[in-house]
């Protein structure tokens, strides 16, 4: 090679190898940034008069101690730009050769007469009006395929599953498409031999929800049988080797996450077993501390927990107090007391539905539920108790909170039907324990009891009377009396004297009371 | 329907500014089809009337398409144009052949719209400085109309009885003529006939039923308006609270349903009568700017 004869070259070449090889940085301090002919000239074994002409000015330095070499060739080189768009213009003039092409040329010659009359000339107009009024005087106006097809499906087609064919790969062209083969466990085929392959897009958006939404569009569009049952929630998708067998040690794949997530293109769609009932509605129970609780109506497992709480709180107003006082709640699965969950995960991802709303900071206290030993300490401690309310016009579902310090009634939500429904749910009722002046059984029977509570309101004692299992209703019984024992109030005192004539030291007895002027049941 | 013949099967196509054209199931709003527009927006579309080809007019080209095939790619390109091609269409027989007839009408401002009188000899065309010409395609003679000077004509169209000429520009005006003539050897005489607002903003379109009884425009006011030809009165409006610019419209072929194309994505079908949105047909990435659209008419 040419450039071996100049000295300098070489010099030059020698130095940018060191450069570019050395790992230890020694030798930005060993080499010159500018060698010069001077630097050459000092080492008279190379300073040879034979030397070449020094390099022309307008000429690039000969090394360029920027250039780095590329030292690390591991694995596969990429491919170069020029190559993938040499690969590109292949393909596309691939394409091109499939598609004729006519180019406008401007054709000077004149046309004669025949061909310009039979090309250009004038036809005849036909006119609509004409042809109805004479060959069908009568007829209905016609109608189009377009307007049948729209009349024959008013609604567009019912087919649920609509709305995830826009995820289907072979609808779309310049949209990067992926292929997942899916095999299907549907109805009594336990090992379909051949998967279906489903091609999607949007893999960065399109949730395993929508994967498998898409292959029930798709299933159902092809009108395969079994038929489907039910929506997407009913099945799960899960990963299968290549022959279709089903890795069962894996969980189905979480319907949040998004299929890019997964890099398996072997899947398997299973119907679920235990699938959540199909109701619109789904009722979630929040145990408030102490044993209150409250039942609220989602419309779907995507709702978050952080939703489920607001709406918990705003739903009762003790809660809402304390969230005003500056205190949060969160939630934890009502079987493990302790772990708070996180407020952003859906409904689906913690798959419950009976969480403890407890404050933070808290713990929750797992109550002793025997109510026949029931000491003092722990009848002042709050506890809940489901019982129906019974209303001068019907009655309802309900909520009995007690405490040492507090009496409340929540009316629950109605459930439909029944013919004793009031009218409208009455409002929730919280008392002061110190006015509430007796409780006592009013009758039992078939295990049921119903017990009457007696509060002092404004200016009358009210009375409000509650059904509910015979077991609960004494242990509501035993609650008050456990506390009416541990804090007198001075209500009390006043609604016994004035019940003087009729006193029954044992308030827990039947027994019959009339009424007096200030005394009012309770509607 | 995919498994009819073509000759019964209703045509939607819809093409983008994603450089897609989709072709769509009609009825029920399902994408069939995604053709490739490369490199270009699509300004036009038409179908032949043999109800094969789809012609797409965009930037350089005329890219026609195989309606009944599978394939992305176009099978025809005509090229040798330097700039846009705004317009395209079919004389009625849509006869192809080998001839190398040209034609070429110079105009000195850039060409909006093109339209065929029903005769087939006469090219109605409307340019950028507000200028209509009528070409005679046979004998080259052309004539000028100009309804309102500098304001550019967006979309020219002639109901398929030859009866009416509408003319939109982009000061949201409607100009009507009434044809007659333009048969055998008669000239085609204009007769003033209407001049209405249609839109408060931009028109865009205009078209007439097949059945002549109506004319559609279309506008950048969000909304496309259906007019009657007896007297040119607003018949129905059709807006949809997410509807954009509409840029171009297509009857049905009983004239009892609409198609409009709109900067929102999506294309919609609407009854004429009530002005409900039927189906709607979302999927395309940008702005809907042509649609063709072919019905088959039961009599």
């Amino acid at each position: 090679m040419a450039t071996y004869d100049d000295r300098q070259w070489i010099l030059s070449h020698i130095q940018n190898s060191y450069v570019t090889s050395d790992d230890t940085g020694l030798c930005e301090v060993v080499v010159q940034n500018e060698p010069s002919a001077a630097s050459v000239a000092e080492f008279p074994c190379l300073a040879d008069s034979d030397s070449p002409p020094p390099h022309i000015q307008d000429e690039p330095p000969p090394h360029s101690l920027e250039i780095a070499s590329d030292m690390d060739f591991v694995g596969h080189r990429q491919r170069s730009y020029t190559d993938q768009r040499l690969e590109i213009m292949r393909k596309e003039k691939k394409n091109a050769s499939k598609i004729k092409r006519i180019t406008w040329k401007h054709n000077p010659a004149q046309i004669n007469e025949n061909e310009l009359n039979e090309l250009f000339s004038r036809k005849a107009v036909i006119s609509n009006v004409d042809q109805t009024d004479i060959s069908r005087p009568h007829q209905p106006p016609p109608v189009s395929l377009l307007t049948r097809l729209v009349q024959q499906y008013p609604e567009g087609i019912k087919n649920p599953f609509i709305e995830y064919a826009k995820y289907d790969g072979t609808t779309h062209t310049n949209v990067q498409a992926r292929r997942i083969s899916v095999y299907l466990l549907l109805g009594d085929n336990p090992a379909p031999s051949y998967p279906m392959v489903v091609s999607v897009v949007n893999c960065h958006q399109a949730r395993v929800s929508d994967l498998i939404g898409l292959i029930c569009w798709l299933y159902t569009k092809e009108n395969r049988e079994p038929p489907l049952r039910g929506l997407v929630e009913n099945y799960a998708l899960h990963i299968a080797e290549e022959d279709g067998q089903v890795d069962w040690d894996f969980q189905a794949l979480n319907n949040r996450d998004v299929i890019e997530k997964f890099g398996f293109n072997i899947l398997a769609l299973v119907e679920k077993k235990n699938v959540p009932e199909v109701s619109k509605d789904i009722v979630v129970t929040l145990n408030v501390a102490g044993g209150a609780f409250s039942k609220i109506t989602v419309e779907n497992y995507d709702i978050t927990l952080k939703e489920i709480l607001s709406r918990t709180i705003t739903k009762r107003k003790d809660m809402g107090r304390i969230i005003d006082a500056g205190l949060d709640y969160h939630l934890e699965r009502e079987n493990e007391p302790g772990i708070a969950l996180d407020p952003e995960k859906t409904l689906a991802d913690v798959n419950c539905t009976e969480f403890a709303v407890v404050r933070d900071n808290s713990k929750r206290i797992d109550l002793p539920l025997d109510p026949s030993n029931m000491s003092t300490v722990e009848a002042t401690l709050y506890r809940s108790y489901k019982v129906t309310w019974l209303l001068k016009l019907g009655k309802c579902e309900a909520c009995l909170g007690i405490s040492g310090d507090k009496f409340e009634i929540h009316p629950l939500q109605q459930k439909m039907g029944g013919a004793f429904l009031p009218l409208r749910t009455p409002h929730a009722v919280t008392y002061n324990m110190e006015l509430v002046v007796d409780c006592s059984r009013k009758a039992e029977k078939k295990g049921k009891m119903e017990i009457q509570v007696t509060c002092q309101g404004e200016n009358r004692f009210k009375d409000y009377l509650f059904e509910c299992e015979a077991k609960i209703g004494q242990e509501i019984l035993d609650k008050c009396k456990h506390i009416f024992d541990l804090r007198t109030s001075t209500a009390r005192k006043e609604f016994w004297r004035e019940k003087k004539p009729f006193r029954r030291h044992n308030s827990l007895s039947m027994r019959h009371r009339p009424r007096t002027a200030n005394h009012a049941n309770e509607v | 329907m995919s498994s009819d013949e073509s000759g019964d099967q209703v045509i939607l196509a819809t093409a983008s500014y994603d450089h897609n054209i989709k072709l769509w199931q009609a009825h029920s709003g399902i994408c069939q089809r995604t053709l490739q527009h490369n490199e270009s927006q699509v300004n036009a579309m038409e179908i032949t009337p043999d109800r094969q080809l789809l012609a797409a007019a965009g930037y350089q080209h005329i890219r026609m398409y195989d309606i009944n095939s599978s394939a992305p790619n176009p099978v025809i390109n005509y090229e040798g144009v330097s700039k846009n091609v705004t317009a395209v269409g079919f004389q009625e027989d849509g006869k192809s052949r080998n001839l190398h007839v040209s034609r070429i009408f110079q105009v000195s401002a850039p060409v909006n719209c093109a339209c065929l009188h029903p005769n087939q000899a006469e090219l109605f065309v409307g340019d950028q400085s507000g200028v209509i010409h009528i070409w005679d395609v046979k004998t080259e003679h052309n004539e000028q109309l100009i309804p309102e000077p500098d304001a550019s004509i967006q979309s020219i169209a002639i109901d398929p009885e030859g009866t009416y000429m509408a003319a939109v520009n982009n000061k949201g005006k409607c100009y009507v003529w009434r044809l007659s003539g333009g048969t055998g050897d008669t000239p085609i005489t204009l007769t003033p006939t209407k001049s209405l607002l249609a839109h408060n903003k931009y028109a865009l379109k205009v078209k007439f039923s097949p059945d002549s009884t109506m004319m559609v425009t279309t506008s950048a006011d969000h909304t496309a308006k259906i007019w009657k030809t007896a007297d040119f009165s607003q018949m129905t409006e059709l807006r949809d609270s997410s509807q954009r610019w509409v840029w171009d419209v297509a009857f049905s072929a009983d004239s009892q349903h609409v198609v409009t194309g709109s900067s929102d994505n999506t294309a919609r079908l609407w009854s004429v009568e009530t002005g409900e949105v039927k189906r709607e047909y979302s999927g395309h990435q940008k702005t809907i700017s042509a649609i063709a659209f072919r019905d088959v008419l039961y009599s």
